[in-house]
């Protein structure tokens, strides 16, 4: 689906739900790696707060859209995609990675708890979802910017 | 691979130097410093985060690899937005670019959610990238350097409120997508291929109406703001007197841009009429009207809308103008007939340039560069005098940055 002001609006949400993720994964990695991280607290608490204002969002649109084929209409369309991509990858995979095994209030849970028994599968879960955002926000990539 | 994201992060620091270099020694109108001061930061941000991929890279852990690449990416597509988009408006600067600065200025500033974002515009069709870290308009070469289609920008500018209120909005258009698609396509009982298709069908007319609404919103917010002037700049700028004006295929009503421009016509008009404008709006109806005669088009929206929806639809875009409060032309600014730089928002100036073209087209052209020369001459006295625009007071927040 192209539309400038649709791909900006999602290029710019995908972005900083990326960037959250990133911040979060280095710093479980690096606790779990006895290593001082050296990106400020406050950086990890809003990244902390974005992925958990994201989630609450989405969560409610799979929810919506998983009862019975229900139209997605609650959110723009760009989003609406990255909850039918997750659907459909949940299908496929959900025997095999934590992210689209467990619940989104566990996920919400490990994101919010500095727990170091739940670190693998907070980074587990991170992986998987950035690898789902990225998958996703290629298009609006290519069409911002063009592609040579 | 440590290497390899050293050597990239390394590159961008080089990347945003070179931006940073050329937009220091550009020349341009002064309406544009407070965006030049905002790219300025945003580069220093993108440093500050390249440093820190830079940091995490020293820390020599592999674990982390996936992420710094991830990190790297997406610092570089910033700086490539940087370098293709968001710098333009700074390095194609002219000054002739003043006229159309005032007024995305003088808009951004009338709204209190747009206030603190400074106008930046581009060589372009009508559209805009309404980025919430800043917006960047696209006008028309011709047009930007005229009056009469000036508020085409109110249009633009809509799509903007829209980010600024995007929660409240897109739970208001959810609701109108659902009506959309309840009465267009009706769920199927049914549970085979024939229910499959329904309901992917169902979906593309609920996405389609995501954008649509959006349209009607931004071009209710147009009126709203440039009274009649928006309704002769849009009429006259979208009428093509195309076949496509008036109906189109499936194939490109299917989550097109903009809905068919006779429908957007008639929303206008009508908005037009309820709001004391009923000798223009009906005029403009005639004149489409007319064009469809001659054309021999046809009215099909092939499923996509149909006239038990226009009250659905009315009421929601009711709705999105009170959540957004764009700013509404008062009845002076409407009823125009004169304008003084000092007193007078541009809207009332814009109005009066349509009576001006629309009754003495000959000795238009000449009145208009008097009236831009007023415009622009008033704008240098009060940015020479310290008016401080509020753009110009801070620099935005980086929110996707911080």
């Amino acid at each position: 689906m192209k539309n400038d002001w649709m791909t900006t609006s999602s290029f710019e949400r995908m972005h900083e739900v990326i960037s959250a993720i990133n911040v979060l994964s280095i710093h479980a990695k690096l606790v779990k790696a006895k290593v001082i991280d050296p990106t400020d607290q406050a950086d990890i608490q809003r990244a902390r707060d974005r992925l958990l204002t994201f989630l609450g969002r989405f969560q409610v649109l799979i929810q919506n859209a998983e009862q019975g084929g229900a139209t997605v209409v609650g959110a723009d369309p760009r989003l609406g995609e990255l909850a039918l991509r997750f659907l459909s990858h949940k299908r496929r995979l959900s025997h095999r990675t934590p992210l689209y095994e467990m619940s989104f209030d566990r996920l919400r849970e490990l994101i919010k708890v500095d727990n170091s028994e739940s670190l693998p599968d907070l980074i587990s879960c991170l992986r998987d979802l950035r690898s789902l955002v990225e998958q996703h926000a290629y298009a609006d990539v290519v069409d911002l910017l063009g592609d040579v | 691979m440590q290497d390899l994201l050293m050597r990239r992060n390394q590159e961008l620091i080089h990347n945003i130097e070179v931006l940073l270099d050329s937009i220091d020694k550009v020349q341009i109108p002064e309406e544009l410093q407070p965006y030049k001061k905002y790219v300025v930061q945003m580069c220093k941000t993108l440093q500050g985060h390249i440093n820190r991929n830079i940091a995490h890279l020293r820390l020599d852990q592999i674990d982390i690899l996936d992420d710094v690449l991830s990190n790297t990416k997406q610092v570089t597509q910033y700086v490539r937005l940087l370098s293709s988009r968001l710098s333009t408006p700074l390095l194609r600067a002219s000054s002739s670019d003043r006229l159309s600065l005032y007024i995305i200025g003088w808009l951004h500033k009338e709204h209190p959610q747009t206030a603190n974002y400074p106008p930046a515009f581009v060589d372009g069709g009508c559209s805009v990238f309404p980025f919430e870290l800043s917006p960047v308009y696209f006008f028309p070469s011709a047009e930007q350097r005229g009056l009469l289609y000036q508020p085409l920008l109110f249009h633009e500018f809509g799509h903007f409120l829209y980010v600024r209120h995007k929660p409240e909005m897109d739970d208001l258009v959810s609701e109108l997508r659902q009506d959309v698609t309840d009465l267009l396509v009706p769920v199927s009982q049914r549970n085979d291929r024939y229910a499959e298709e329904q309901a992917e069908k169902r979906q593309v007319i609920a996405d389609t109406w995501y954008i649509w609404a959006q349209e009607l919103f931004c071009d209710a917010v147009g009126f709203e703001i440039g009274g009649p002037s928006f309704l002769y700049a849009f009429s006259s700028f979208v009428g093509g007197l195309h076949q496509g004006d008036f109906s189109r295929q499936p194939k490109d009503l299917r989550l097109s841009d903009h809905p068919v421009t006779w429908l957007r016509v008639r929303f206008l008009a009508e908005w037009a009429a309820t709001s004391g404008f009923a000798d223009l709006a009906k005029a403009i109806e005639e004149e489409w009207s007319m064009v469809a005669q001659i054309i021999g088009a046809v009215e099909d929206y092939h499923g996509f809308y149909h006239e038990t929806l226009s009250k659905a639809i009315k009421d929601t875009i009711q709705d999105m103008l009170t959540e957004a409060s764009p700013r509404k032309h008062t009845d002076s600014e409407a009823t125009a007939g004169g304008w003084s730089p000092t007193s007078d928002s541009p809207v009332r100036l814009l109005n009066w340039a349509w009576q001006i073209y629309t009754n003495d087209y000959e000795q238009y052209p000449t009145w208009e560069a008097e009236q831009i020369e007023l415009l622009i001459s008033n704008a240098t006295y009060n940015l020479q005098n310290g008016e401080q625009s509020e753009n110009d007071k801070g620099v935005l927040s980086l929110k996707t940055f911080a």
